[in-house]
């Protein structure tokens, strides 16, 4: 997402540069380039010329430029850390009815397994695939002094036990260990 | 950077598609005979057909474009802080990172394990760490310099981040604590 982020907005950057840089060159007679109000005219005259083929088009583009605008706008705003949870999930079909699992309520009960983790401070958990191998993000915040390879280890066991729970051989999991000021809950 | 470079993403995004909105709802009037909602189509006709490159109004965009387009260009280009360094680790369906902040804290933490330190402060980097120690006036800055570079960089060994990490520890005096 980052990534994405600095790619589009560094072309869009150059992109602005040399728009600008080419501008100020026809501005300054630097360069040959057709005068504004004549490439207007032009394309006034092209539009004017063949309305039944223009219009439909440029109605298009704009859609297109919109559908294109709110695309963009909804995934910055919604744009999460492993990408988007899974919500329900179909895990069995049969004559009679179908097995579904609820993504965030097997999440919810590994992050509830997580803070019971010794050292561990708080954490949550999401599912952002299923699969034959489910994957699953993890953040686990610790004491900041806290045996990292424990907690690793009480990650794991809880990890096992979200396998048994969902029936699979194996997860894949993005687990970010977060040391942090904050001092160990009193009461689990 | 990145909360910035996702309120502009989604700035622009609402920008153009609001763009794109006006300009059907003011191509649709058009076409159907209505008047104008938003903008005056004589207006535009004329400024844009008399527009010239050299004209004042269009220099000074041209300009402002030149240098927000190297300005967006140049802060996507700069290196950033990491977010997350990975951890090593053996099996393939584990991806483990320590958050960079939490590196930060853990280092500092750390640090300030030593008594002679009144307060440390950590900047985590993509390759390594650098820690900065105040230490009371009258102590020997290179003893607990020492110290802090066997200190911090088992704390680092212990991460087993993947790749080389390198901590670098400086110690000064202080007059007053720092965090």
């Amino acid at each position: 997402m980052d990534a994405a982020n600095r790619f589009w907005l560094a072309l869009l950057g150059l992109l602005l540069a040399a728009a600008g840089v080419v501008g100020l060159l026809a501005a300054a007679g630097a360069i040959p380039v057709e005068q504004p109000a004549d490439s207007y005219a032009r394309a006034a005259d092209t539009v004017l010329g063949r309305p039944d083929l223009w219009w439909p088009v440029i109605f298009v583009v704009l859609a297109l430029l919109l559908l294109l605008g709110l695309w963009i706008a909804w995934r910055e705003a919604s744009a999460r850390y492993g990408g988007p949870g899974v919500g329900t999930v179909q895990l069995d079909r049969g004559e009679r009815g179908r097995t579904t699992l609820d993504a965030s309520a097997v999440a919810g009960a590994a992050s509830a397994d997580l803070r019971r983790v010794p050292q561990v401070v708080d954490a949550s958990v999401r599912m952002v695939g299923y699969g034959p191998v489910p994957k699953l993000v993890a953040r686990v915040d610790t004491l900041a002094d806290a045996d990292l390879d424990a907690v690793r280890q009480g990650s794991e066991d809880v990890l096992q036990r979200v396998q048994r729970a969902v029936g699979v051989a194996e997860v894949n999991a993005d687990i970010r260990l977060r040391p942090t000021r904050r001092e160990a809950p009193r009461v689990r | 950077m990145r909360l910035v470079n996702r309120l502009t993403g989604l700035l622009l995004g609402l920008a153009l598609a609001c763009a794109a909105g006006i300009a059907i709802i003011e191509v649709a009037l058009g076409l159907l005979g209505r008047p104008a909602w938003l903008v005056d189509r004589s207006l535009v006709h004329r400024s844009l057909s008399e527009l010239r490159w050299d004209h004042p109004t269009l220099v000074v965009i041209l300009l402002a474009a030149v240098v927000v387009g190297l300005l967006l260009l140049l802060a996507q280009l700069a290196p950033r802080r990491p977010r997350a360094l990975d951890v090593r680790d053996d099996d393939r369906h584990r991806q483990v990172s320590i958050d960079a902040r939490g590196l930060e804290e853990r280092l500092r933490h750390r640090a300030m394990d030593d008594s002679a330190v009144l307060g440390a402060r950590v900047r985590a980097r993509r390759r390594g760490a650098k820690v900065t120690a105040a230490v009371p006036p009258g102590t020997d800055p290179a003893e607990v310099r020492g110290r802090l570079r066997q200190s911090v960089g088992e704390s680092v060994e212990e991460l087993r981040l993947a790749g080389r990490y390198r901590p670098a520890v400086s110690v000064r005096q202080a007059k007053e604590r720092v965090n």
